[in-house]
């Protein structure tokens, strides 16, 4: 039987170009997504490239922290998803969104050749992780194609937050931009994070971008070590920040009830605090604890959301800040996920931030600490 | 939901209305904040609501967020039932009602309408109630009003921004109409060439042209402003002078006109020029500028000092020619006129043979010929030197004439030369002339018409009364012409354009002589001719 989804552990394995002349066979239309791991990504890549050039077969893909095989992570391979008929896609580079946001979006929007009449239709974006303004992004593609679409996907880049090139498709291997996939007749994601909202909120009183300057009108860093030694009892410095950072994330909280979690990743000289995503000014802000490292209740929930949805495959997203926090325990829920998906298989990566339909309305969101399962047909 | 919650959440809306100065923003911010707190999809704002009939109301569709059909409805005025647009903030659980009203592909079932005023909404759609929705009808009541002030706040502005951008625009049009006029006028004066300025009431300059900037030794017209005659590179001197002037130009508002002014420059040369200022005031009559302008008549000037030296250098040699004429003349006819009276005598003698007879004859013909040339000259020389006295009276035209006919009659016949002269004597034509004088003008003319005749010609005499103030007397003989290259030359003193070599006699002044004597008495001498036909010699002299 004629696999969708192949890992290779070995980049130069011969059986890559075996699968991809075997998919132009089967599906002259189609075309192959592919996730390559941080470590050789562009020895990787450009190989990917050559092969899938050499027959003339349509490719796209990304780079992410590693890969995710059912119940284990991979730093080296490389994870091949077929498409039975090739996707319309656009790779754009966002270098220029500040200046132009309705220019760009519209970059982003024109290749995909959007129809509106159709219905269950889902645009999967992949975002190098080090766009500073991914959520005003995702506000503009709002803007312009409404809610009749679902919205999924990650973010790739370095775990290190170093830019790299992390976008790819047949002809470009690029960093700063998106690459963005129309999916028809596809359900969307299911999305978790599995944490609760605290009863201590502060107020983000000055933020540009993914950068929070201050925190109830105090330095951020400032208020940030004050509340995670007053409710945690943890001394948090600037030499320790980045070893806290992944175990006390803010959450942005709507008034709906849904938390918006960001990993704080940076400190600059000002006591500002940089995090993976935008933070709205003035957002309702709190700091979490994270989630329990047996709490099974994100997966359960996360399997919940996925039940409808009836696929083979499953690609799967798990934050990367979420796994530091965990440890070992992450693991734990990558069996637990394969131990309630039994019959599929589980392909996916580390993301560096994590992108979803809200529940209620399904306004897309950009989330970090989250679980992301998208199924693959 | 917590109180700090709802609390945040308004500060937060708060905050995002009053950070907008422009509408559009504002709306689609507010919009994008009510989306993302109350967890609704898709959000609508509603303005210019009106009701159409007791069921419909009418509104723009000024904002749409989350619903690719009604962003195609954007900005449209849409037609939507009463009840979805109630004049509460409300909670709507009627889906039937929502789809109805939007069609086909609206599929939503929930719905919170937020009112901002009379004539907008806020409509926010979705396929289920939030979580927290029966509260949001209430928390957002103040941010609303808040948003409705700044909104007319935005509105205002953008017309006031508006009008502004048309009356900046105007202005642009205007100061470019301005500027080309200013240049065009610049450039006329930079043309004109005549040195031109302009100065304030405290004579400093606010401009000139082209050619007053180079005399003053600078590039451009520009540098000259905010200067005044101090600055300049002149004579300490002249520029008090100036100033001076200006300053009672501008008080007694007298302007000084074509003014000659006598300038040394540095180098001691001395320069002229025709000056002009004029005081020009405004609607009040107060002056506020003072006008200038001159130009550099040095080399006028001294071409006419040439030609006056020149006149008075002509004069004086002419009045030496007529004293010596004068005096030569009159030596001369002293001595003449005993040749002549001793010739007649002897003309008279019986006892002389034929031959000494004619010879006598001879004598006397050349002594008359000499002292009529005599006369002549001592007329011309005696007009000349403005020594020729005239009785101007008051004549019979008629009766001069037919006294020079008389008198000629002799000599016509000599050559058998008719005189065609007819007058009507009870027309009495008078004139006002000296009476000797017309009549040595009319022996002279009819004389030159006899000599210049052809043997049995005709000389026709004619008199006509021209423009009511005047008599003209012509005399057109039958001889053979003028050609048309020579009449300049007629009244050349000792000029017989060609007879002096004929057998005609003459001396070459009886024309100069008649026209000079002519023009005495106020008249006019003109020649008509033709050569080979004849010739018209017309007095016109004042009519009595």
């Amino acid at each position: 039987m004629l696999k969708h989804t192949l890992f290779f552990q070995n980049i130069n394995d011969k059986r890559i170009t075996e699968t991809l002349n075997l998919w132009q066979k089967k599906y002259p239309q189609g075309g192959v997504f592919s996730m390559v791991p941080e470590r050789n990504s562009t020895h990787s890549v450009t190989l990917l490239q050559k092969q899938a050039n050499y027959i003339n077969y349509p490719l796209i893909g990304a780079v992410f922290p590693q890969l995710i095989i059912n119940s284990e992570f991979k730093n080296q391979g490389v994870t091949l998803l077929c498409f039975q008929s090739m996707p319309l896609y656009s790779l754009t580079t966002l270098s220029g969104y500040e200046e132009n946001p309705e220019q760009t979006t519209k970059n982003i929007i024109q290749p995909l050749s959007i129809d509106h009449a159709k219905a269950n239709q889902s645009l999967f974006f992949v975002f190098d992780a080090i766009i500073p303004s991914i959520s005003s992004v995702m506000d503009q593609l709002y803007l312009q194609l409404g809610d009749h679409l679902h919205y999924m996907g990650g973010n790739a880049g370095s775990e290190t937050f170093t830019p790299i090139n992390c976008l790819f498709d047949n002809h470009n291997f690029v960093k700063n931009a998106v690459l963005s996939v129309l999916i028809p007749d596809h359900p969307g994601a299911g999305l978790e994070h599995g944490y609760s909202m605290p009863d201590i909120t502060t107020s983000a009183t000055s933020t540009k971008n993914n950068c929070i300057n201050s925190i109830d009108w105090r330095p951020a860093f400032d208020v940030y070590k004050e509340l995670a030694f007053k409710h945690y009892g943890i001394d948090i410095n600037e030499n320790n920040f980045y070893e806290y950072g992944v175990h006390f994330p803010f959450g942005i909280i709507r008034m709906d009830g849904e938390i918006l979690v960001r990993i704080p990743v940076g400190l600059d000289s000002d006591r500002a605090i940089y995090c993976v995503g935008e933070i709205p000014e003035n957002s309702l802000i709190t700091l979490l604890q994270g989630v329990k490292p047996d709490s099974p209740k994100t997966i359960r929930k996360l399997v919940e959301s996925c039940a409808p949805m009836s696929a083979a495959s499953l690609l799967f997203f798990y934050c990367a800040g979420r796994r530091l926090h965990l440890q070992e325990a992450s693991k734990h829920e990558l069996v637990l996920l394969s131990e309630n998906m039994p019959e599929k298989t589980i392909v996916g990566a580390l993301t560096l931030g994590e992108i979803s339909g809200s529940k209620q309305s399904g306004y897309p969101l950009f989330h970090n600490a989250a679980l992301v399962a998208i199924p693959w047909k | 939901m917590q109180r700090e919650q709802i609390l945040q959440a308004l500060y937060d809306m708060a905050l995002v209305t009053s950070g907008e100065v422009h509408t559009k923003p504002l709306i689609l911010k507010t919009l994008q904040r009510l989306l993302f707190h109350t967890a609704y999809p898709c959000g609508l704002f509603l303005s210019h609501i009106k009701e159409i009939n007791s069921h419909q109301v009418s509104a723009h569709l000024e904002q749409v967020i989350g619903n690719a059909i009604l962003m195609q409805q954007h900005h449209d005025l849409i037609t939507l039932p009463k009840e979805l647009l109630v004049k509460q903030s409300s909670l709507l659980d009627d889906a039937t009602l929502i789809t109805n009203a939007f069609g086909k592909g609206v599929n939503y079932c929930t719905g919170l309408n937020l009112v901002v005023s009379e004539q907008e909404q806020f409509l926010l759609l979705g396929l289920r109630a939030p979580n927290t929705a029966n509260i949001f009808t209430h928390i957002f009541e103040p941010v609303l009003k808040n948003f409705d002030k700044i909104l007319k706040l935005t509105r205002e502005n953008e017309r006031y921004t508006q009008r502004l951008e048309e009356e900046n625009k105007l202005r642009k049009e205007l100061e470019e109409s301005l500027r080309a006029s200013h240049n065009f006028l610049q450039n006329i004066l930079d043309h004109v060439p005549t040195r031109i300025y302009w100065k304030d009431t405290n004579s400093t300059y606010l401009g000139c042209n082209k050619l007053f900037s180079q005399d003053a030794g600078y590039t451009s017209s520009s540098e000259i402003i905010g200067k005044t005659d101090y600055d300049l590179p002149i004579n300490k001197i002249y520029a008090e002078q100036y100033i001076k002037e200006d300053r009672s130009i501008t008080q007694s508002m007298q302007a000084k006109i074509h003014e000659e002014e006598r300038y040394l420059t540095a180098e001691g040369q001395e320069e002229w020029y025709d000056t002009s200022k004029i005081p020009l005031a405004d609607h009040t009559g107060e002056i506020i500028t003072l006008l200038g302008f001159y130009e550099n008549i040095t080399l006028r000037k001294q071409v006419n000092k040439k030609i006056i030296e020149a006149k008075d250098e002509a004069e004086r040699t002419n009045h030496a020619k007529s004293l010596f004429l004068s005096s030569m003349s009159h030596e001369l006819r002293t001595p003449l006129n005993a040749i002549l009276g001793f010739s007649q005598l002897l003309e008279t003698e019986d006892d002389l043979s034929s031959g000494n007879k004619e010879d006598v004859q001879e004598i006397i013909k050349a002594g008359k010929h000499l002292l009529e040339l005599i006369n002549g000259i001592l007329d011309l020389s005696a007009i000349e030197a403005g020594k020729i006295d005239l009785t101007i009276e008051k004549f019979p035209l008629n009766d001069v004439i037919t006294e020079c006919l008389a008198l000629l009659k002799p000599l016509a016949s000599q050559h058998n030369i008719h005189f065609n002269y007819k007058t009507n004597n009870d027309l009495v034509i008078e004139i006002k002339a000296d009476r000797f004088r017309f009549k040595q003008v009319l022996l002279n003319l009819l004389s030159n018409a006899i000599k210049y005749n052809k043997e049995n010609g005709d000389i026709n005499i004619s008199t006509l009364l021209y423009n009511h103030a005047n008599w003209r007397v012509s005399i057109q003989d039958t001889g053979i012409g003028i050609p048309a290259e020579k009449i300049s030359e007629l009244f050349n003193s000792f000029d017989r354009i060609g007879a002096e070599k004929s057998a005609i006699e003459g001396t070459g002044i009886g024309l100069v002589i008649t026209k000079q004597l002519i023009e005495l008495m106020q008249g006019v001498l003109i020649v008509e001719s033709e050569y080979g036909v004849g010739s018209t010699f017309t007095v016109q002299i004042p009519k009595a």
